[in-house]
């Protein structure tokens, strides 16, 4: 017999237990939570960041007085940020004013920020064409606690700043009718010196969440005073409009194409898909959502957080703006809006025309479905299981439901009432109007596709492959029908058909009245969702083909294979952008999305197609300092940054041909020959390397300046230009001068022009014709260029300043040197000249202005308009003309930096490539080959690379 | 009062003794009797897993801050920023408790775990080697990582020769304890110095990448925690095992004819359900899948041949044994493709990441997986049949896991060489328990008369097992969701259900796996597995669904057909005539 334990003991016992467990926790818990503290990220000062928030997306619009008097609207917004180490807290803010005080009509700016701990400096700003840095940078904004006081002093260009920034006072503000609170007021003086000093005197009220609220830029000696006051504000911190805000904004209207096709997820659309390719976009680090569509816009969200619009009739990316990133859902446009769900749990709804923020609304979590749109509704589901509604004109939530568990699929809406299908299966109708649940039903399995909204009925499948189809108004189970092949990822609704994919192998039909499955046929595997398209059902294999079976029987139609030089991979669904159907497509391993776009309009069968690249990238050991050439035996020719020219052979194979102290040009190919520049001489070395054949002066070294060959008698020979002494031929083989014309100084920053005669023409101070036997000039033209020439039927084209026709694009008898017309150019881009082809001449200025004149007449065909300038020289090829667009090289890690394709007689896009990353450091950097190959360098996480790419039809 | 409970109390006491008390009794981890050490230490794994499941229920929580993008198998999955650092602390926790359980253990088991943290920190062991900055953590901090890292399984190994010092007792008391405190030093300064760098490179303004690592190696080692699914996969099959025995056993002392009332009522409501209100399923089932249809019933037949030929001798062997070992050895061997898979590839990364090579090595590269998912398990199946047969003619508690093993691998064997076959027939589990039902109402009507209690008893059991077993959990779901509890309850109850009641083995020792040992193990393979469930749930991963689909298809499905041939029909009537 043993004694029961007394109170005391059991005490003693719970409380050595208790000990025992507490030390444990103890030990677990104190270094824990000392470990949380410590790793929780430091940042910059809170209080600054509020006085100045620059978080991606945020939107401001100014009213601008000048003067006192009205002078339109300036909209201002965060549309870009680094994402690299050192420009990790970069922003880049854009401004647009309707109204330019400076001068009439529109007028932008781009600045950019940093984001230091105790500061927010200004390191650099662009104005159409160019970008200006500060030097150094200028802090606009010290953490208030630390600094109250600071003062800035910088340079760009000629002219220094130099200013004291004060805060004034902590103070509550009212502007456009709502009062700031707790807002800085800070009063900055300083001088702008330049040719001239000016005094300036600037007020700034920076208030919590806001920015600016309002502003005063006070010029005295000019009698300037101009004022800005915050009429709207869009924003992680609030989204504000006053009634102020008289400036237009996007009508709300028509939903664009989304995931699914449509807003009731239908993947059903009208038109005839035909076999012609309509254009192509290849981007990079993209991942493969499913494109939108609003008219002829593409409207893509993409990982990293961009989202753009590229407009697909015109040939122009109308606006790009990054987000805080990854977006992982399509977006969705409605009207003149598009909303997008970022990667930090909020809403925007941008501009269509512009991108600015209309509205902007935070969520509880992530947004990972397709937001859905109906009656100016917008109906959101968020990943913390919760179902928003919001009104599309203002953000305003108008409802608020608990789904339980989070839906990842796209909501689907008909006949007022909004679909949701939880992973598990469960289906929940509710008015899209006010968020009350109409009905709820549950799928036998969990969730495999769906839902689908069509006429009056709800289509889903489940994961045991059984097909649904409820009432959506009652939500009563019309027919059930389990398929043979378990439907994954989309059903395809029309009035007489249902269509699925079961087992990624399998395409089946079913009728929507009974379930009845009508006929099945194998495809190849496919992720992709079908798509019924008139009276076809089309699906797009995982490795790019394109199968379209009769939906009346499911006979074959037709095959056709994605065109593409690598493996294509496609995982996402098809889009819809005007009357093209868009599918996405991953190169193979690679990070680059190919959007494939087919017509569906019978009557483009007669179009010329579009253009899609194939891409031979070849390793270069440095950044090349200038265009590239290519060799006839298909080696390139590459000066790099580091002065040495280096010949890479089609294998790789890299050789050294030579090295400088000075500026290189390139080289020329000359038989087996390479002539480039080293020292204040040409040199001839062989092509495949070695001590030099021969030596000819060349004066000092010249940006852009290479010899060109030809051949006098049939005897191959270089024509030199000697820089400020004269133009040379010399014997290509040993360098015996044939001729030697001086020429009067001037800048010759050019490459001889070889006629088709034989004859070449080379410019300084004149353009002139020389003969090629005796170098006797032919003809002179009054007018220096910095630019290449082109010629084409007897006409040489120059782009001229100071000519006698004035500066610009002057086209002249290549047999007389009349002038037979002119264009004015104010801007031309040094180094790069105009080119004629097809009768035709392109030309393209230092802001991205690209226009294409008959070359006869000089009459404008056709203009585009680019954000930046060229990167370097047009190429045309085969009728298309591809044009190189620079970007903002001041970012390394931008995306503007792109390859076009136009029809070269109607500017009609073909095509567009956006390459990893510049790989330049001057312009000109990209280049052609005679046979419409255009090179151009990039940068990759390998290294330098050129692309050798090649467009194809 | 009591008296008119008193029938309810009947039914109702068997089956909380079979369902939690006698589980709970001999299934619960014990510390008791622990060196004081270990003991601690297990407190702490104690505390670190239940706190993990309690924030399981409360995962949204963690989203509400601010959330990091993490790339997962080529999609976005949003990680909570303050996720980070205490994933890391659970991680210190799991492995201190794996390496120190290690070195009370086997030189096999020593050798295994260390290689084990090798493996599957291959991708910490290198992180943050930036020589940017002149930050110490920066500079240095990369090399004291990777000292750290091999330092660790070093002193675990190295623990090997402490026994060849048994002749200088105090010198290997004094060894043990600087190897062990190395070991934990070592452990300790991997994990925290993980958190400082990633600290130090944001301060100096680089992008934290501890999240896209610890992403890393949660992806890695997801085939880890493959055989806790599968447990817990098998663990609705127990839970309902339980349930029925306990009811069976609650109704031993009712009237026969009130059985036998209950059981033809039973047998009528679940017909009612399943087939009157499923007709339209079933037979659309039936009429759309005759190849799954014609399986279904192929098997149930041949599974009951197979059950009735090894469970038709009497015995009296330890069958909650032999079960917790079935489900435990199946489980590890229906894991062991991906677990082979995980050490090739683990090794493989760790090598690139440790000789800074610019491809895997030729064996990873090469190295057969698709052959080795596709061959490995029907190979075992067959080796389980083997064992099984040479078993059962060996002594009492042999034969039993030989009976168990011989059923387990005739059906994966079989169910395995279906699976390979082009057409995948399919199976209804829906349709299994139909014809289970049908079978105990055919047997009900053709032989009422002669049914006495024991029978009448089992075929109770019967038919309640196989309602609660191959709904497949759904009614824990539905359960659940009558209270509003959150889904992650009913994962979060079946991992306490498995901790209090499925570690009876850590109260065993042997000389290759002591006590010490085996809890401090199981503790910390359960904290591992548990963070990634946490982490995948935290991030909102897609649920491991197939895993436990085939888990309780491969291992549930046989398993509980010889629990129903051994325990409740043959085991119960045995029992009857004994008495």
């Amino acid at each position: 017999m043993t004694a029961r334990p007394g109170p005391a003991s059991r005490w003693r016992r719970w409380g050595g237990a208790g000990a025992r467990w507490g030390a444990a926790a103890a030990v677990l818990l104190l270094p824990t939570a000392f470990l949380v503290d410590a790793s929780a990220p430091p940042g910059p000062d809170p209080e600054m960041l509020a006085l100045m928030p620059l978080e991606p997306g945020t939107t401001w619009r100014y009213a601008v007085f000048d003067g006192g008097r009205p002078s339109g609207f300036r909209d201002r917004q965060v549309i870009w940020h680094g994402q690299d180490a050192s420009a990790g807290a970069t922003r880049m803010v854009s401004s647009r004013y309707t109204d330019h005080p400076d001068g009439p009509g529109v007028g932008s700016d781009d600045e950019y920020y940093h984001v230091d701990d105790d500061q927010i400096v200004q390191v650099g700003f662009r104005s159409p064409g160019s970008f200006t840095e500060l030097e150094p940078a200028a802090a606009v904004l010290k953490a208030p606690g630390k600094h109250p006081d600071f003062a800035v002093e910088t340079s760009f260009g000629a002219v220094t700043i130099k200013s004291r920034t004060e805060l004034v006072e902590r103070v509550d503000v009212t502007v456009s009718g709502r009062t700031f609170r707790n807002c800085a007021h800070y009063r900055s003086r300083g001088q702008i010196i330049g040719e001239r000093t000016i005094e300036r005197e600037y007020e700034d009220w920076l208030c919590p969440g806001f920015g600016s609220v309002r502003n005063i830029d006070r010029i005295p000696e000019l009698a300037q005073e101009r004022m800005e006051e915050l009429v709207s504000f869009h924003g992680p911190a609030d989204d504000w409009t006053s009634t102020a805000n008289t400036a237009s904004t996007p009508a709300t209207g028509g939903v664009g194409s989304s995931a699914g096709l449509d807003q009731g997820r239908t993947r059903s659309v009208e038109g005839t898909l035909t076999r012609r390719l309509v254009w192509t976009d290849t981007r990079v680090k993209v991942g493969s959502q499913t494109p939108a569509g609003s008219g002829e816009r593409l409207l893509l969200t993409e990982y990293d957080g961009t989202v753009s619009s590229l407009d697909t009739d015109a040939g122009a990316l109308d606006w790009r703006v990054r987000l805080r990133g990854p977006i992982v859902t399509a977006p969705v446009s409605v009207g003149g809006l598009v909303l997008v769900a970022d990667g930090a749990k909020q809403l925007w709804a941008l501009s269509a025309d512009t991108g600015r923020a209309q509205w902007v609304r935070a969520f509880a979590d992530i947004v990972s479905a397709a937001p859905t749109v109906a009656d100016g509704v917008v109906v959101v589901a968020s990943d913390d299981g919760r179902l928003t509604g919001i009104d599309v004109d203002s953000g305003r939530e108008v409802w608020t439901a608990s789904t339980g568990v989070r839906i990842h699929d796209a909501p689907a809406v008909g006949a007022g009432l909004v679909v949701t299908a939880d992973p598990a299966g469960t289906l929940t109708a509710r008015t899209v109007a006010d968020g009350e649940e109409v009905w709820s039903s549950a799928l036998d399995g969990s969730l495999g596709a769906g839902p689908v909204v069509h006429d009056d009925a709800v289509h889903t499948a489940d994961d045991a492959g059984v097909v649904y189809s409820h009432d959506l108004a009652s939500g009563e189970l019309r027919w059930q029908s389990r398929v043979r092949h378990y439907p994954v990822g989309a059903l395809a609704v029309r009035d007489d058909a249902v269509v699925t994919v079961g087992d990624q192998t399998h395409l089946l039909q079913l009728s929507p009245d009974t379930g009845e499955v009508r006929w099945t046929r194998r495809i190849g595997t496919t992720q992709a969702a079908p798509l019924v398209v008139g009276d076809d059902v089309v699906t797009v294999s995982r490795d790019g083909g394109v199968a379209v079976h009769t939906l009346g029987d499911g006979s074959p139609s037709w095959e056709w294979q994605l065109p593409a030089d690598k493996e294509l991979s496609v995982e996402a669904d098809p889009g819809m952008v005007g009357d093209a159907l868009v599918i996405p497509a991953r190169h193979g391993g690679a990070s680059e999305v190919t959007y494939y776009a087919l017509s569906l309009d019978p009557a483009d069968a007669d179009r010329d197609p579009g253009v899609w690249f194939a891409i031979d990238a070849r390793p270069v050991a440095a950044l090349p300092a200038a265009p590239v050439l290519m060799t006839p035996d298909d080696a390139l020719l590459v000066a790099g940054f580091e002065r040495a020219l280096t010949r890479i052979a089609a294998d790789g194979t890299s050789t050294e041909l030579f090295r400088t102290e000075d500026y290189l040009a390139g080289g020329t190919p000359a038989g087996d020959l390479v002539i480039g520049q080293r020292g204040e001489r040409w040199i001839a070395v062989p092509a495949t390397g070695g001590q030099p054949r021969w030596s000819f002066p060349a004066g000092p070294s010249q940006i852009g300046t290479l010899p060109t060959t030809g051949a006098v008698s049939g005897k191959p020979v270089v024509f030199l230009p000697v820089h400020g002494v004269g133009l040379a031929a010399v014997d290509q083989a040993t360098g015996e001068p044939l001729w030697f014309e001086q020429l009067p100084a001037g800048p010759s920053a050019m490459q001889p022009l070889l006629l088709p005669g034989g004859d070449v023409v080379h410019a300084t101070t004149t353009l002139s014709r020389f003969d090629r036997r005796t170098g006797k000039r032919l003809w002179s033209y009054r007018g220096a260029t910095f630019a290449t020439m082109a010629q084409a039927d007897g006409t040489v084209f120059a782009d001229v300043i100071e000519g006698e026709d004035g500066t610009g694009l002057v086209a002249l008898d290549a047999s007389t040197g009349k002038a037979l017309w002119h264009r004015p150019i104010s801007n031309s881009q040094i180094l790069v000249g105009p080119v004629a082809a097809e009768g035709k001449v392109v030309t393209v200025d230092a802001s991205g202005g690209l226009a294409v004149l008959d070359a006869a007449t000089g009459e404008e065909l056709w203009t585009r308009s680019r954000h930046t300038g060229p990167a370097g020289f047009p190429v045309v090829g085969d009728g298309v003309l591809y044009v190189v667009e620079t970007g903002r090289h001041e970012d390394l890690f931008q995306r503007d930096h792109r390859v076009w394709a136009h029809d070269l007689t109607t500017g009609r896009y073909l095509g567009s490539f956006e390459p990893p990353a510049p790989g330049y450091s001057r312009v000109p950097s990209q280049s052609g080959t005679t046979d419409g190959r255009l090179l151009v360098p990039t940068t990759g996480p390998a290294g330098s690379t050129v692309l050798v790419m090649e467009g194809r039809r | 009062m009591r008296r008119l409970l008193a029938p309810v109390t009947a039914v109702v006491r068997p089956v909380w003794e079979a369902v939690w008390a006698e589980p709970v009794r001999t299934g619960r981890i014990s510390l008791v009797g622990l060196r004081p050490g270990v003991a601690f230490l297990a407190r702490v794994g104690v505390i670190t897993l239940a706190g993990l499941m309690v924030s399981l229920l409360f995962s949204g929580l963690w989203r509400r801050g601010d959330l990091v993008a993490i790339e997962v198998e080529e999609t976005f999955r949003f990680l909570p920023v303050a996720l980070v650092t205490v994933t890391v602390v659970v991680l210190l926790i799991a492995w201190l408790l794996l390496m120190w359980g290690a070195m009370d253990a086997s030189p096999l088991f020593r050798v295994s775990v260390a290689a084990l943290f090798l493996i599957v920190n291959a991708p910490l062991g290198v992180s943050g080697a930036l020589s940017a900055g002149d930050r110490f953590l920066l500079t240095d901090g990369p090399t004291l990582l990777r000292v750290a890292y091999f330092l660790a399984p070093a002193a675990v190994v190295t623990g090997l020769l402490v026994p060849r010092l048994r002749r200088r007792r105090w010198l290997a008391t004094v060894v043990g304890i600087g190897l062990r405190t190395l070991m934990a030093g070592a452990v300790i300064t991997f994990f925290v110095l993980l958190v400082a760098m990633e600290v130090a490179m944001v301060e100096e303004g680089f992008p934290g990448t501890a999240q896209q690592l610890l992403s890393g190696v949660f992806v890695q080692t997801s085939a880890l925690f493959m055989p806790l699914v599968l447990v817990a996969a098998i663990g609705v099959m127990d839970f309902g095992f339980a349930v029925a025995e306990g009811l069976a056993d609650g109704a031993r002392d009712l009237p026969r004819t009130i059985l036998l009332f209950a059981l033809g009522a039973l047998v009528a409501v679940k017909l009612v359900i399943e087939v009157g209100l499923g007709w339209p399923e079933l037979s659309g089932y039936v009429l759309d899948r005759p190849g799954a249809t014609a399986r279904t019933v192929v098997s149930v037949v041949l599974l009951a041949l197979l059950v009735w030929f090894v469970t038709r001798e009497p015995t009296d062997s330890d069958h909650d044994s032999a079960r917790e070992r079935l489900s435990y050895y199946g489980s590890i061997a229906l894991a062991s493709p991906l677990l082979v898979v995980l050490v090739v590839t683990g090794t493989g990364a760790f090598l690139v990441a440790q000789l800074r090579l610019q491809e895997l090595p030729w064996l990873v590269r090469e190295f057969p997986n698709d052959a080795l998912v596709r061959y490995l398990p029907p190979l075992l199946a067959l080796v389980a049949i083997i064992v099984g047969i040479l078993w059962r003619r060996r002594d009492v508690e042999s034969a039993e896991l030989g009976d168990g093993l011989l059923v387990l691998g005739a059906w994966t064997l079989v169910s395995l060489g279906l699976d390979r076959t082009a057409r995948e027939p399919g199976f209804s589990y829906a349709l299994t328990d139909v014809l289970i039902t049908l079978a105990v109402a055919a047997v009900l009507l053709l032989r009422w008369r002669r049914l006495d209690l024991p029978r009448l008893i089992a075929l109770t059991a019967v038919v309640v097992f196989s309602w609660l077993a191959l709904t497949g959990g759904d009614w824990v779901t539905w359960v659940g969701a009558l209270f509003r509890a959150p889904e992650m309850l009913v994962v979060v109850f079946g991992l306490a259900y498995t901790l209090v009641s499925g570690s009876g083995f850590t109260a065993g020792a042997s000389p290759r796996l002591p006590r010490e040992a085996r809890v401090l193990l199981f503790l910390g393979y359960l904290i591992l597995s548990v963070a990634l469930l946490h982490w995948d749930e935290t991030i909102h991963a897609d649920a491991p669904t197939a895993i436990t689909d085939v888990g309780f298809f491969h291992l549930g499905v046989p398993i509980g057909a010889w629990l129903i041939g051994r325990r409740l029909i043959r085991g119960r009537l045995d029992r009857a005539r004994a008495a």
